[in-house]
C-alpha cells in the first residue's frame, strides 16, 4: 500500500494555517461575546419608573376611584411593600403628612436641587393628584426618593 | 522540471489560502465593527426611552386619578331656578343638552390650573369611534387613551361622550 507522506515544511505550514484559523475563530467569537455583554451588562436606571408605579399604587390605595378612603400609615403599608432602607416616601394631603423610609434621601434630593453634584445620587420624583375628600377637591402630593444607586447607576 | 513546477503550484496554493484567510479576517473585523456600531446605535436610546416611559407612566397615573376625581366632584348649579348639586360628569352631560352650562364647566375645569399644565376636552363620539376597551369601563373610570386619560359615558338620547385630560407637565 502506498502512503502519502507530507513533507515537514508542508506539515509546518498546515499547522501554522490552523493556528491562524483558530485565532480568527477566537477573535470573532470574543467580538460577538463582547458586543452582546456590553449591552446586556449595562446598568439601566429604572428608579424613575419605580417611583411612578409606587406613587400610582399609593394614590390608588389612599383614594380608590379618586375619593379619599383612608389616609393613614397602616393603610398605605397594607397596599405597598416599602423598602425602608432604600426608599423615602412623603405623602401629603391638606395638613396631614405620611412619611416612610429613610429621610436622609430627601435631604440628598434637596442638596441636589441646590446644584450639588453627587456621584451615587438618589432618584427624586414628585407627583400631584387631584382627589376628593369629603366632596372637596384636594391636592395629594407624593414625593418619592429612591436610592438603590448600586443597582441602577 | 516537474518537481519545480509542483513546488511553484504548492506555493501558489498556500498563498491563495493565506490570502483568502486574510480576506476573511478583514471581513470578519469589518462585520464585527458594523455589528457593534449598529447595536450601540440601536440600544443608545434605551436610557432616554426608560425616562420617557417613566414620565408617561407618572403623568398617566396622575391624569387617570385626577380626571376620575374631577368627574365625581360635586358642583352646585341652578336648574329651573332651583339650586342643585350634581357631579361634574353630569354637568358635562347637561352642557351637551343646554349650552348655558358650558360656561360653568369651563370655570370648573380651571381647577386643574394649580395642578398641571394640561389640555381638557370632551368629545361626542359615535358608537363606532369608541374603542371596545373603553366601552367596558363606561362610567367614571378614567382610562388612558393614546395621550389622554379618558372617561366615557352616555348622555341620554344622544351620542356617548368622552371626557379627556392630557397632562403635559406637573406644577410643583
Amino acid at each position: 500500500m502506498k502512503t502519502v507522506k507530507m513533507n515537514k515544511k508542508a506539515q509546518a505550514g498546515y499547522g501554522i494555517s490552523w493556528i491562524y484559523k483558530l485565532v480568527l475563530i477566537v477573535a470573532i467569537t470574543s467580538g460577538i461575546v463582547f458586543t452582546v455583554l456590553s449591552h446586556y451588562s449595562k446598568n439601566m436606571d429604572v428608579r424613575e419608573m419605580e417611583s411612578a408605579v409606587l406613587s400610582q399604587k399609593l394614590a390608588r390605595c389612599v383614594a380608590p376611584n379618586g375619593i379619599v378612603d383612608e389616609f393613614s400609615d397602616s393603610a398605605v403599608r397594607k397596599c405597598i411593600p416599602i423598602d425602608d432602607k432604600n426608599i423615602y416616601i412623603n405623602a401629603s394631603l391638606k395638613e396631614d403628612i405620611l412619611q416612610f423610609g429613610d429621610d436622609y434621601f430627601s435631604k440628598l434630593c434637596e442638596t441636589m436641587e441646590q446644584g450639588v453634584k453627587i456621584t451615587k445620587y438618589p432618584s427624586c420624583n414628585r407627583f400631584n393628584y387631584m382627589v376628593l375628600d369629603r366632596g372637596k377637591a384636594e391636592k395629594l402630593v407624593v414625593f418619592i426618593a429612591i436610592n438603590k444607586a448600586d443597582t441602577n447607576l | 522540471m516537474q518537481k519545480m513546477m509542483n513546488k511553484a503550484k504548492n506555493k501558489k496554493a498556500q498563498l491563495s489560502e493565506f490570502l483568502s484567510d486574510t480576506f476573511l479576517l478583514i471581513f470578519a473585523v469589518f462585520a464585527l465593527v458594523v455589528f457593534f456600531a449598529a447595536s450601540s446605535a440601536f440600544f443608545s436610546g434605551d436610557k432616554r426611552g426608560i425616562e420617557n416611559y417613566a414620565d408617561k407612566t407618572g403623568l398617566e397615573s396622575e391624569g387617570q386619578l385626577s380626571l376620575q376625581a374631577f368627574l365625581q366632584k360635586p358642583v352646585e348649579i341652578e336648574i329651573d331656578g332651583e339650586k342643585q348639586e350634581i357631579s361634574e360628569a353630569d354637568l358635562i352631560r347637561l352642557g351637551r343638552i343646554d349650552s348655558k352650562y358650558k360656561d360653568v364647566l369651563k370655570s370648573e375645569i380651571k381647577i386643574f390650573d394649580s395642578y398641571y399644565d394640561y389640555i381638557f376636552k370632551e368629545e361626542t363620539q359615535g358608537q363606532q369611534a369608541v374603542p371596545d376597551w373603553l366601552k367596558a369601563y363606561e362610567g367614571f373610570g378614567a382610562y388612558y387613551d393614546y395621550e389622554f386619560s379618558a372617561a366615557y359615558f352616555h348622555i341620554p338620547s344622544k351620542e356617548p361622550i368622552s371626557a379627556m385630560l392630557k397632562i403635559n407637565g406637573v406644577k410643583k
